[in-house]
């Protein structure tokens, strides 16, 4: 079903007698409280600035106590998504004929699309329209001029696609997607050809339409030697570029075409990060197993990762500062939970990029939220949130109410018991190799060894996508080392291979998997690396975002390519300089993979994997 | 030894913070006295979204002073700002006689609240400027302060816009502070 691309336009007022109030809601009223809609719309502060963008979200349900029941939704597909984002601007504007001085108004859409931060200059326009005639016409001038984009030419990705595209550099990658839009350009020029120039043979319009459509990107001095050839050669195929008039004015839309689905908006990691490594961890606080977990005295990055992976309620506080920028921290720790969205999901439907006092209700009903306030009242408490970063100082806080975890159910606590096993022996084994430290360093490190990667590539100034390809890599390594510790402790994982994963390249050939999960050279690294981590995956069992993890596992054994081992493993096996590995078993791996690796889409997971 | 040392010095030169919220129906003054305490000039202010908080400094007490915004749908939020607070700034239109009956109601329910049983009560009867203002001792009477039983309460005129009055209401409030805030 074709959506609309704005689904509400909203205006919303500061009345001087009554607060904030929506005035306009265009073609229809949202289904939502007016109310703190309006308060979400006029941020608190918005009289101390003249502009402030903000986003938030509208239509989020709350989890079901029974995660079984928890709605599934197609990872590649956005169509079922019911979230609606809100992309708003909120002027004040100085006037002395104005009772008490000024008007603070604001106006918003309401999209699916994540791709929000497109809409910014259009609004703009059309909320200085309203400043100058306010009536509904201009919402309703706005919602037709969003509507009538035209994104039906632009190709649909999938997860995999996208993976492969953000990692390529190669500006035509995936040119073929395109082809059916650069068609049909030329299809419509052609159109408009044939009424203009009635008596031209078809051959003139159709070299001359392709020539018109070179013409528009780049100048052309191969005219007629290359046919096949016509795509347009520098565009960039990361993204897919429309536009919009707005009052026949040319608004150009570029729509990124790499971003997941727990990507929304236009936000930047590098900020988060260095805005909280940093900064420091308040003291004395709490400990707590699921946060102080995967090194001794985990970096404040580290902590604010496994609050998200363990579902905790975080709140980012930038007091003074405008909405949106607190919004921009509560996108990237969405992006930053969800290994930048191409591993875990279910963090943008508990985010709270922007919220204030007046939907405190609302918010504190949904586990483990991720909010941004500028209001310094939600420090002072600690029984709203477990985890509380504050934008201005860089500094975390861990909640001084925040528990332990009642030791859940049984299957958990027998876990619990065979890790404390793994952990003496893993003990013992150093001690009798009589090299602790060395181990320690070694294997501890994983997190410091992110971390300093991470950092020293923000230093050297890499990209964007970098930052977020680094982080995505971190996440997929702990949700492989889940899938590890499960099945180490129990015989069984939802979230990963088993011995049972597994079926038979050819009817006559054995079962032998050679080997699966996550790979470590040695087992005493393995022990060492599931005991140090052992709070925080106990704390992602359970959550939201373990749920989708094990329902989209389940999707991927079902469709996986290559059924007969562990693709990924073996890679990591024949990359590990530490691994001494044996003729026979990498002429095994070979084998194997001779085998099995045989169509397309077989080629297209490794080049994925690789 | 050194921590009694320290605690002397503070008895002596009163190096104290005291957290303060100052409510009262929109267009009360609020905004403007916050900012007159501040700066130490008239500004011309606009309706507060939502709030302003600023630290003011006076004989040795720092006041933290939250400011809230006073329309009535958003009075329900005040009660968020409760906790901590050791005294209450309640700001009057002295001239607005039509709702001095509204003020009086929601001054009596903030100070039912269990979180605001400790706190002082400052009173501002503002706007004396303006003719046709009510006297303190009328605001007193309208606000029904005087059946108040077990709270420290003072009403002060004061004019925002020229500061009249202001300091000696902070003055009353760091004189009659119990225990210094952590």
């Amino acid at each position: 079903m074709a959506r609309n691309h704005a689904e509400y336009i909203l205006l919303a007022e500061f009345d001087i007698d009554k607060g904030a109030s929506l005035t306009h809601q265009y073609p229809r009223p949202v289904p939502t409280d007016e109310h703190l809609l309006a308060e979400l719309m006029l941020p608190d502060g918005a009289h101390l600035r003249e502009n402030d963008w903000t986003i938030f979200f509208l239509n989020q349900e709350v989890p079901p106590s029974n995660l079984a029941e928890l709605p599934y939704t197609d990872p590649d597909n956005d169509e079922d998504n019911p979230i609606l984002y809100v992309l708003n601007l909120v002027q004040t504007r100085h006037d002395r004929e104005a009772r008490r001085g000024a008007m603070v108004k604001a106006m918003a859409i309401c999209t699916r699309h994540r791709f929000l931060d497109q809409y910014k200059h259009i609004l703009f326009l059309a909320l200085e329209n309203y400043f100058s005639s306010p009536n509904v016409d201009v919402l309703a001038n706005l919602f037709e001029a969003v509507n009538t984009m035209d994104l039906s030419f632009m190709p649909n990705l999938s997860n995999h696609e996208k993976l492969i595209l953000r990692f390529s550099e190669a500006n035509n990658m995936f040119e073929e997607k395109f082809i059916e839009a650069d068609v049909a350009e030329i299809t419509g020029l052609k159109e408009d050809m044939r009424l203009s120039r009635v008596g031209t043979s078809q051959s003139e319009i159709e070299a001359e339409a392709r020539k018109r459509h070179r013409r528009k990107t780049y100048i052309d001095l191969s005219s007629g030697q290359r046919k096949d050839n016509i795509t347009s050669k520098n565009k960039d195929r990361h993204c897919y570029e429309t536009e919009v008039f707005y009052q026949s004015i040319k608004i150009s839309i570029k729509i990124p075409l790499t971003i997941y689905r727990e990507e929304v908006g236009e936000f930047f990691m590098n900020k988060l990060i260095t805005t909280f490594a940093n900064g420091q961890i308040s003291s004395p606080r709490p400990l707590h197993p699921h946060l102080d977990s995967g090194s001794p005295q985990p970096h404040p990055l580290i902590l604010l990762i496994n609050a998200l992976l363990t579902q905790k309620r975080i709140i980012f506080l930038g007091h003074g500062r405008p909405s949106g920028e607190v919004a921009n921290y509560v996108l990237a720790a969405c992006a930053l939970g969800s290994g930048s969205g191409g591993v875990l999901r279910g963090f943008t439907n508990r985010a709270f990029p922007y919220t204030n006092l007046t939907s405190l209700d609302q918010l504190l009903e949904f586990p483990g939220f991720i909010a941004g306030v500028t209001n310094p009242t939600f420090e002072e408490h600690p029984h709203w949130w477990d985890v509380l970063c504050n934008v201005n100082t860089g500094k975390i806080t861990v909640s001084p109410l925040l528990t332990n975890p009642a030791l859940a159910s049984a299957p958990i606590q027998d876990l619990r018991k065979s890790v404390e096993v793994t952990i003496t022996q893993s003990k013992s084994l150093s001690v009798t190799g009589g090299k602790k430290d060395a181990h320690a360093d070694k294997y501890g490190s994983v997190d410091a060894e992110f971390i300093m990667d991470l950092m020293s590539a923000i230093e050297r100034h890499y990209g964007e996508l970098t930052i977020r390809t680094k982080i995505q890599n971190y996440i997929r390594r702990f949700v492989l080392l889940c899938g590890l510790y499960e099945y180490q402790t129990s015989g069984n994982s939802d979230i990963g291979y088993t011995a049972q994963s597994f079926e038979a390249a050819s009817p006559n050939s054995p079962v032998q998997p050679l080997g699966f999960g996550l790979f470590f050279p040695d087992s005493d690294a393995k022990l060492r690396e599931l005991a140090l981590n052992k709070g925080r995956i106990e704390g992602f069992i359970g959550t939201i975002a373990y749920e989708y993890l094990k329902r989209d596992t389940q999707t991927f054994l079902e469709h996986r390519a290559i059924r007969s081992f562990d693709l990924e493993h073996q890679l990591a096996k024949l990359r590990d300089a530490r691994f001494h590995i044996s003729d026979e078993e990498t002429e095994l791996i070979f084998r194997a993979m001779a085998d099995e690796i045989i169509t397309e889409e077989q080629y297209t997971y490794i080049f994925l994997i690789c | 030894m050194g921590i009694s040392v320290s605690k002397f010095m503070h008895k002596i030169f009163g190096n104290r913070e005291m957290r303060i919220l100052m409510l009262g129906l929109d267009a009360a003054g609020k905004t403007t006295i916050l900012y007159k305490l501040k700066l130490n000039q008239s500004v011309t202010t606009i309706p507060t979204v939502g709030f302003n908080v600023e630290t003011v400094t006076y004989k040795n007490v720092k006041f933290n002073v939250w400011d809230v915004g006073g329309q009535d749908k958003i009075r329900p939020l005040w009660r968020h700002y409760y906790t901590g607070t050791q005294g209450l700034i309640f700001v009057v239109d002295s001239a607005d006689k039509d709702r001095i009956e509204e003020a009086r109601q929601e001054l009596h329910r903030i100070i039912g609240d269990r979180e605001m049983r400790d706190c002082l009560l400052l009173v501002f009867a503002n706007k004396q400027d303006l003719p046709e203002a009510m006297s303190p001792t009328e605001v007193t009477d309208a606000l029904g302060l005087t059946r108040i039983r077990e709270r420290l309460w003072y009403v002060h005129p004061s004019c925002a816009t020229t500061g009249e009055g202001l300091f000696e209401g902070l003055n009353w409030l760091s004189q009659n502070i119990k225990t210094p805030a952590k």
